[in-house]
C-alpha cells in the first residue's frame, strides 16, 4: 500500500507570544489518502486551522514551534523542513483554499492572469489560455469571468476562482479552510456541492476544515473531531454521527441541531471553550464533561475503538473501562443540569 | 384577550445611494411587521436582504424614507429629545458581534453603567450591575466589573451584551445575529438565557438571523426577507414547514442539517 498523501502524527505546536505561550496542538493525528473526503470539525481554538497550516509549512516562523510529532507528505518526513524547501510542495501535491478569498486574490489583476500564474508555476511550457477556460468550467463559472477583477465578483464566485487557482496546480489533496463560513446559506450549499463534484471528477482528495458539523456530515466520508488542540475522535463520518464515542462529539451534535427539549431548553455544553494557555494533563474536555470521572483530569485517555469498529476511535476513559454503563444517563440531560446559567 | 402590540412597522421603505453614483438601491421596500408583547419574531434572510437595515429602523437608529414605526403606541418620528429617549429605552438592541459593540478600553463596569444611567447613584448602579452580571451567568458579578471586553470569551461577551440590554427593563429586545460570536457548544447557553429572560420578564424578541434552524426552534412567527421585501410571513410552522414562496423554499432546502435521529446513548454501544 502506498503512503498517504498527508500523514500527521501526534503533532504538537506551540505559539510563543511575548508574554505567554499557546499550546495550539497538543497531540493531533490525521491521515489523508487518495480520493478521500475528510472533514475536520472543531470550535474556535480547537487547533483545526493550525493543523492545516502545518500541513503546508505555513506556520508563522519565529512564533510557532513544532515541539513534537511529525508531518509526512507522500511518505517523506517534512517536519523540520526549512521555509524554502517547502516551496515545491505547495500547490502540488497539496493546495489550499482559504476562508476569505479577497485577501488571497490580487485586487488589481484579472482572474485569467491569476489562474495563469498558478498554471505556469507548475507547467511553464503549456499554453495557459485554454487551461484557464477549462478550470473556470470545472468550478462552474462562465468563461467571461476570466476578464473580471475580483471586486466585480460575488463572494461565492471569488471562492470558486480561488478553487480554480488551487486546482491549476493539479494537487492530489485540496485543503479547504472554512470555505463557506463567510457565505450565505444558499451559496454555501452550492460550494459544498461543487467540492463534491470536483472530488468526483478529478479524484482529488478534499480535506474540509469547518466549525459546521452539518456541512462536514454532508460532504465527508472520514471525520476528525478536534477539541483543545487534540483529535478526540476520528473515523467514518456516518459511524461517528450514529455512534459518537466521545461525550464532546455527542454534545456538539446535540448543540448543532438547535433543538429544544420538552422544557423548552436548548441542548448545550456547560462551561466555555478552554484557552490553550495550558497543556492538558488529562482529557481536555473533563472540566465540561457531564460524565467525567475523577481520574479524567489527571490521565490522558488513549484512543480506543468505538462500537467494535477498528477504524472508529475516540479518546475517552469510559471507552477504555467499558464499565459504569448504567450510570450514564442521557448526556444531554446531564448537560442541561450542569449548565451554569440558571438563576 | 388581545395582546398588546409593542412594535408596528408599516410600509417602511428605505433607499440608499450607491457610492459614487446617483443610483438608488432599495434596501427596504414597503415592509410591514408587528411584534406583540411577550412573543418572539424571527426576521430571516441572507446578507443584503435588508434585514439589518430594517432592524436599525425599528430601533430608531435610522429613519425610514416612507412608512411609520410605532413603538408602544408612539410614532417614533414624531418624538424628540427626552420623550424619544424614554420611549426608546423600552426597546434594547443586542448587536451582531458583541465584541465590536463594546469600547475595548472601557471596563465591563463602564459598559454596564451606560444602561443604568436612570439610577440615582454610582453605588446603586454598581449593585444593580453586579446583580445583572450574576443573572446572565457572569459569576461572581464583582469579579467581572474591572475586566476589559477582550478578556472575555465570545460567549461571555454575548452575555455581557444581554446584561446591558436588560439593564433598562426593556419590553422588547432586537437581537441582530445574537449567536454570531459564540461557539456551537455554548450557543445553547445563550439561547437558554434569552428564553429564561422572556419567561421571567415577559420580554418580546425580534431576532434577526440567517440561521433557519434557530428561527425554527426559537420564534413564534417568522418573516422572510429577500431583496428588501418580506416575501413571506406567518407562524413559524406554516412558513418553515410549508413555505409558499419560492425563495423561502430555496432557503429552507439549502440549510445543511444533521439527518437521522439523535443517537439515544452517547457511546459505549
Amino acid at each position: 500500500m502506498s503512503a498517504p498523501i498527508l500523514s500527521i502524527n501526534d503533532l504538537q505546536v506551540t505559539y510563543h507570544a511575548s508574554d505567554r505561550q499557546v499550546f495550539a496542538l497538543q497531540g493531533a493525528t490525521l491521515k489523508a489518502g487518495a480520493s478521500e473526503t475528510i472533514g475536520v470539525v472543531g470550535e474556535s481554538g480547537s487547533g483545526k486551522s493550525t493543523i492545516a497550516r502545518a500541513a503546508l509549512g505555513l506556520l508563522p516562523s519565529g512564533v510557532a514551534e513544532i515541539t513534537g510529532g511529525s508531518i509526512a507528505i507522500n511518505g517523506r518526513d517534512v517536519t523540520g523542513l526549512r521555509r524554502r524547501d517547502w516551496q515545491p510542495l505547495r500547490g502540488k501535491p497539496i493546495a489550499m483554499v482559504f476562508q476569505d478569498p479577497l485577501s488571497f486574490l490580487n485586487p488589481v489583476m484579472r482572474v485569467d492572469r491569476q489562474i495563469g500564474e498558478a498554471i505556469r508555476r507548475h507547467a511553464p511550457q503549456r499554453s495557459t489560455k485554454d487551461r484557464v477556460v477549462d478550470l473556470l468550467e470545472l468550478v462552474q463559472l462562465p468563461a467571461s469571468v476570466a476578464r473580471s477583477y475580483p471586486h466585480e465578483l460575488s463572494g461565492g464566485m471569488r471562492q470558486r476562482v480561488l478553487m480554480a487557482v488551487a486546482l491549476a496546480c493539479e494537487p492530489s489533496l485540496l485543503i479547504a479552510d472554512e470555505p463557506t463560513t463567510a457565505l450565505d446559506v444558499t451559496t454555501q450549499a452550492e460550494i459544498v456541492k461543487l467540492l463534491r463534484d470536483i472530488q468526483r471528477t478529478l479524484g482529488v482528495s478534499v480535506l474540509l476544515i469547518s466549525h459546521n458539523l452539518a456541512v462536514v456530515a454532508e460532504l465527508c466520508d472520514q471525520m476528525y473531531v478536534m477539541y483543545a488542540g487534540r483529535v478526540v475522535e476520528s473515523g467514518p463520518a456516518d459511524e461517528i454521527l450514529s455512534h459518537p464515542g466521545h461525550p464532546y462529539t455527542y454534545g456538539l451534535m446535540t448543540a448543532a441541531r438547535s433543538l429544544r427539549d420538552a422544557d423548552g431548553r436548548y441542548a448545550t455544553i456547560a462551561g466555555d471553550v478552554p484557552s490553550l494557555a495550558e497543556r492538558f494533563v488529562g482529557c481536555p474536555f473533563a472540566a465540561r464533561c457531564p460524565v467525567a470521572m475523577e481520574h479524567c483530569t489527571q490521565l490522558a485517555p488513549p484512543p480506543t475503538s468505538v462500537a467494535g469498529q477498528a477504524n472508529h476511535v475516540a479518546a475517552c476513559w469510559h471507552l477504555v473501562e467499558g464499565k459504569g454503563r448504567d450510570d450514564h444517563r442521557d448526556i444531554a440531560g446531564a448537560g442541561a443540569r450542569h449548565e451554569g446559567v440558571q438563576a | 384577550m388581545t395582546t398588546e402590540t409593542l412594535l408596528e412597522l408599516e410600509h417602511v421603505t428605505k433607499a440608499f445611494k450607491r457610492r459614487g453614483t446617483s443610483e438608488q438601491v432599495l434596501a427596504v421596500d414597503q415592509v410591514s411587521l408587528t411584534v406583540r408583547a411577550g412573543e418572539s419574531v424571527a426576521l430571516v434572510g441572507e446578507s443584503g436582504s435588508g434585514k439589518s437595515t430594517l432592524a436599525r429602523i425599528a430601533l430608531g437608529l435610522e429613519l425610514p424614507d416612507a412608512g411609520s414605526v410605532v413603538l408602544t403606541g408612539h410614532e417614533l418620528s414624531t418624538l424628540r429629545g427626552k420623550q424619544l429617549r424614554s420611549v426608546r429605552r423600552r426597546m434594547q438592541p443586542i448587536f451582531q458581534d458583541a465584541g465590536a459593540s463594546f469600547n475595548p478600553r472601557r471596563s465591563v463596569r463602564a459598559a454596564m453603567f451606560q444602561g443604568l444611567r436612570h439610577l440615582g447613584s454610582d453605588d446603586e448602579r454598581q449593585a444593580r450591575a453586579v446583580d445583572l452580571l450574576d443573572r446572565v451567568g457572569l459569576r461572581p458579578g464583582e469579579s467581572f466589573l474591572h475586566r476589559l471586553p477582550h478578556e472575555l470569551s465570545g460567549g461571555q461577551r454575548q452575555r455581557l451584551a444581554i446584561a446591558r440590554a436588560i439593564a433598562s427593563d426593556p419590553v422588547l429586545i432586537v437581537a441582530d445575529e445574537p449567536l454570531s460570536g459564540a461557539d456551537v457548544s455554548v450557543r445553547g447557553q445563550v439561547m437558554n438565557l434569552l428564553v429564561d429572560l422572556q419567561k421571567e420578564r415577559g420580554i418580546a424578541y425580534l431576532m434577526i438571523t440567517h440561521d433557519i434552524s434557530l428561527a425554527r426552534s426559537f420564534a413564534d412567527r417568522v418573516a422572510v426577507m429577500h431583496h428588501g421585501s418580506v416575501v413571506e410571513q406567518g407562524s413559524t410552522d406554516d412558513v418553515l414547514s410549508e413555505p409558499k414562496d419560492d425563495y423561502t423554499r430555496l432557503l429552507v432546502r439549502a440549510v445543511p442539517e444533521l439527518n437521522g435521529p439523535m443517537p439515544s446513548r452517547a457511546y459505549l454501544t
